[in-house]
């Protein structure tokens, strides 16, 4: 039964709606909208309809985005405040929501109301799901506390694994089941999506950003070169043809040009979006430096070793350098060359103990704590360990200096 | 220079007679279905008056058409980005009860009712929710309320007369008013079409007829807020929105648009215009005094080479520039310059253009208790009983000057015909109204005929569209055979 509810339902809805919504689409374009009924009536509406769309709107943001980028969200959420507050702005939008779908219910009710009288079954059984969906969904927030991090762990695995073709509902067999059924109507709601007005989600005019503000059409193309006009086609003996291969060259061309400058935006948009978020994660590896007989204990000598991911042909540019001193016969110490000022290369004074920066006079002690100058911080060290009597060295990046 | 066309029209008021015949062709022609009941696509409004919707003209509530911001043309409704973020609800929308809800009554229970003493009667009836209601407003609640303190003193072209005059318009003597009828402008820089977000509303190329796409139209309703002259209506039961479609399937099958071939007082007008489309933005931007010759200016004479030459080039046919020769809006508009558009400051270059009442007859009761019109037969503009304001105001913007010219020309051929037929004018006063109005005996002529004598083609000059052929040039039925392509294709659909 589980089974059911949580890998074959969600497929089915899912089906129906991409199928039904796209041959709605494509075969009864004139229903394809939300049936407004504000002409009718105006004064309930508004409370109804803005706290509803603009709740449902970021809290229907903030139930996708976890699912998309889970790694960032933990992240995120890691943080005790961030969490709380995050969870009283989801309890806030709910009420919102529950607010506005409760006014778009009672301004249809009344038997003389002029919105009922546009009211069609399917509105009803669309309106009683939202509403159900909404309360549960407060309802989990205020008895179930914390759901923006558990939700990482249970409902998250099951969605990816859905998205991602293989099924495993392990993580959300186990709960409640007055969780579960928040999930199960979750996606009945989007099974009813193709049958009801919910459609105008996708119809969503994006577009009016940036159309021209008029919109002139015409029966002859005005790009195609100049038409034979009327009276000249009485006039020839036979109608000058078009020539057809004209337009579909054009066309293949638009097209390409759309397909290609997709490619390059993707290839130049994905990895930088990645960065921003976080996504993109450096290997840490561990780089030997030589055999711990080589450094004599109580010196402080430059080594250096190369990045996790050296690209081919970057040479002697994938090296980094650091200040190793074996401290005991099993001890070792690396600090960072950079300075934490503005990241100029240290060097180490040998008669004074001292590191000492070239750039702004920066002065670190032995232990890399700041003697004086402008470094805001002690040197960042690297991790380093003794292994079958070679010393390595972990690639770990460094924070960035202070500016 | 960029010529275009359109299909413009001309409302002679002087002859309305508000009878409102016109209204009824459109509304059992086009609107008499469930949801378009209270939709007037074309309506008669007395003025002074609110209008319908009510208070229509008032844009610091609605917010439709254009204003000028920091020297850009931009629509005062919103930014494209706040309406997006309006589009859940819309502040700016009229409500039904700004119009009135439509009703029909228990007819049946004429015939059905039980056996009684007293006459069956039926019970007004709402159309939108099928129960028994009161009537509270309708089409035309203020017709012939020119004078009431009730309806008329809110017409919001009132508001920048002085208190004086405004009392004398309620003064029983002095109670006058005129009719607009109204229909879409068919603007050429429609703010309507710039207002939807769906991209649903257009204007054809061909002919600049303003339409609403019902497949694209997806009920944002922000064209309805959009448009200054509310000429665009939501059909609450389709959840579409729909507008005047100047009859577009008459027209390309030569017949005149339904309101116009009805008109029993012969007022309306209707031809081609000519005009240079590069200068439609410019044109819209300008400070509101400079709107109306402005506006003349864009409209092109197609008796000018120039202009002919680069029609050719623009892909006009040869038979619509022939159209725009014979139009009798070109001659009103741009020839004898005696036709005014609509409230041009909405800047949406409104292509209905209106001739200016004369409302001359002044009369007043004398001691003895005899009525008398006063010395100067057809009175003067000083005394005229709507102030030259009220006019300004609804047709140039409250430039008076605009409407003073107008008034001279008309006053003008009045009594230069009078002198003609009666014979009670004399030839120096003549002399001196025609140097005053800067026209001649022979345009006062062309005048009079155009406005009182011309019959069914001179007064609808409709050009050949040859949709058919233009279709046909375009839509290469081979290619739609053979080459269809993937996914969901249209089916070329011809006839019925």
């Amino acid at each position: 039964m589980q089974d059911f509810f949580f890998i074959a339902f969600p497929y089915i809805a899912l089906t129906l709606a991409v199928c039904v919504g796209l041959y709605r689409y494509f075969s009864h374009r004139f229903t394809y909208s939300s049936l407004s009924s504000q002409l009718l009536e105006k004064r309930q509406l508004f409370w109804g309809s803005v706290p509803w769309h603009y709740g449902i709107t970021l809290i229907l943001i903030a139930h996708l985005l976890p699912w998309i980028f889970p790694g960032a969200a933990r992240t995120v959420l890691g943080n005790q405040t961030r969490l709380a507050v995050l969870e009283l702005t989801g309890i806030a939008l709910g009420l919102y929501c529950v607010f506005g779908i409760a006014a778009l219910i009672t301004r249809r009710l009344p038997n003389d109301s002029r919105a009922r009288a546009v009211t069609s079954p399917m509105d009803w059984i669309l309106l009683l799901v939202l509403a159900y969906q909404v309360l549960s969904g407060v309802g989990i927030a205020l008895f179930e506390r914390w759901g923006a991090a558990w939700y990482l762990s249970t409902a998250v695995p099951w969605l990816r694994s859905l998205a991602s073709l293989r099924p495993d509902a392990a993580t959300v067999t186990g709960l409640p089941v007055f969780i579960q059924s928040h999930f199960i109507s979750g996606f009945v709601v989007i099974l009813l999506f193709p049958f009801t007005r919910l459609v105008h989600v996708f119809a969503i005019p994006l577009e009016y950003l940036w159309r021209p503000y008029q919109v002139v059409i015409w029966n002859r193309d005005p790009q195609l070169p100049q038409l034979p006009v009327l009276h000249q086609i009485a006039a020839s003996p036979r109608p000058i043809p078009l020539n057809p291969s004209e337009v579909q060259r054009r066309q293949l061309l638009t097209r390409l040009g759309v397909l290609v400058g997709g490619i390059s935006a993707a290839i130049v948009g994905i990895p930088s979006l990645a960065f921003l978020l976080g996504l993109r994660k450096v290997p840490e590896v561990w780089r030997s430096l030589g055999a711990a007989d080589s450094f004599q204990i109580g010196q402080t000598v430059e080594v250096s070793f190369l990045d996790s991911t050296p690209l081919p042909w970057s040479g002697v540019t994938a090296k980094t350098a650091a200040w190793l001193r074996r401290e005991g016969p099993e001890q070792f110490v690396a600090f960072s060359i950079n300075c934490t000022h503005l990241g100029c290369p240290v060097r180490w004074l040998p008669n004074a103990n001292l590191f000492m920066c070239p750039c702004h006079g920066g002065v670190f002690y032995k232990d890399g704590t700041v003697a004086s100058g402008p470094p805001p911080k002690p040197l960042a060290t690297y991790p380093v360990r003794l292994r079958d009597g070679m010393v390595e060295i972990l690639t770990t990046p460094l924070p960035i200096t202070t500016v | 220079m960029n010529v275009r066309v359109q299909v413009s029209m001309v409302f002679h008021l002087d002859k309305c007679i508000g009878c409102h015949t016109c209204s009824l062709a459109c509304k059992n022609l086009w609107t008499s279905r469930p949801g378009a009941e209270y939709m007037w696509w074309n309506n008669v409004e007395t003025k002074p008056g609110t209008g319908y919707p009510t208070l229509y003209e008032d844009q610091e509530e609605y917010r439709g058409g254009w204003e000028v911001k920091d020297g850009e043309l931009r629509l005062k409704l919103n930014t494209r980005a706040g309406e997006l973020l309006n589009i859940a609800y819309n502040p700016r929308l009229p409500a039904l009860d700004d119009y009135y809800e439509p009703w029909t009554y228990t007819y049946g229970d004429l015939i059905d009712g039980p056996q009684q003493e007293d006459q069956p009667v039926f019970k007004p009836v709402s159309l939108v929710t099928g129960k028994e209601m009161e009537i509270e407003a309708g089409p035309n609640w203020d017709d012939d309320l020119g004078g009431s303190g009730i309806y008329a003193a809110n017409d919001p072209n009132l508001s920048s007369l002085s208190g004086e005059q405004r009392q004398q318009l309620l003064n029983v003597e002095r109670v006058v008013f005129f009719y607009l009828p109204r229909i879409c402008n068919h603007c050429v820089n429609p703010s309507c079409v710039a207002a939807c977000p769906a991209g649903a509303i257009y204007k054809r190329g061909e002919d600049g007829i303003v339409l609403v796409s019902q497949e694209k139209c997806m009920g944002w309703r922000m064209c309805v807020s959009g448009c200054p002259y509310k000429k665009v209506y939501y059909n609450w039961e389709t959840g579409k929105s729909e507008k005047c479609i100047l009859c577009y399937p008459r027209l390309e099958t030569g017949q005149a648009p339904a309101c116009m071939h009805s008109c029993v007082g012969r007022i309306r007008y209707l031809g081609v215009l000519l005009y240079d489309a590069d200068r439609i933005h410019d044109t819209a931007a300008r400070p509101d005094h400079e709107l109306v010759d402005a506006q003349r200016e864009m409209i092109l004479d197609p008796f000018d080479p120039e202009v002919v030459r680069q029609a050719r080039a623009d892909g006009v046919a040869e038979h619509v520039i022939e159209s725009a020769r014979k139009s009798p809006v070109f001659r009103f508009v741009k020839k004898w310059k005696i036709a005014l558009p609509l409230h041009p400051e909405f800047r949406t270059l409104p292509m209905l253009f209106y001739v200016p009442p004369l409302l001359p007859v002044t009369g007043s009761m004398s001691e003895e208790g005899l009525y008398e019109t006063s010395s100067d037969f057809f009175s003067s503009l000083e005394s005229a009983r709507l102030p030259i304001r009220y006019m300004a105001n609804l047709f140039s913007a409250g430039d008076d000057e605009q409407v003073t010219k107008i008034y001279r020309k008309l006053m003008a051929g009045r009594y230069y015909k009078r002198a003609q037929t009666v014979g009670d004018v004399d030839s120096g006063k003549i002399a001196q109204m025609l140097a005053e109005a800067q026209t001649t005996a022979g345009e006062l002529e062309e005048i009079y005929e155009l406005t009182s004598l011309a019959g069914f083609d001179e007064r609808f000059v409709i050009p050949p569209f040859s949709r058919e052929a233009a279709i046909e040039l375009v839509q290469i039925t081979q290619s739609r055979q053979e080459g269809g392509g993937m996914g969901f294709v249209h089916e070329p659909r011809r006839g019925l």
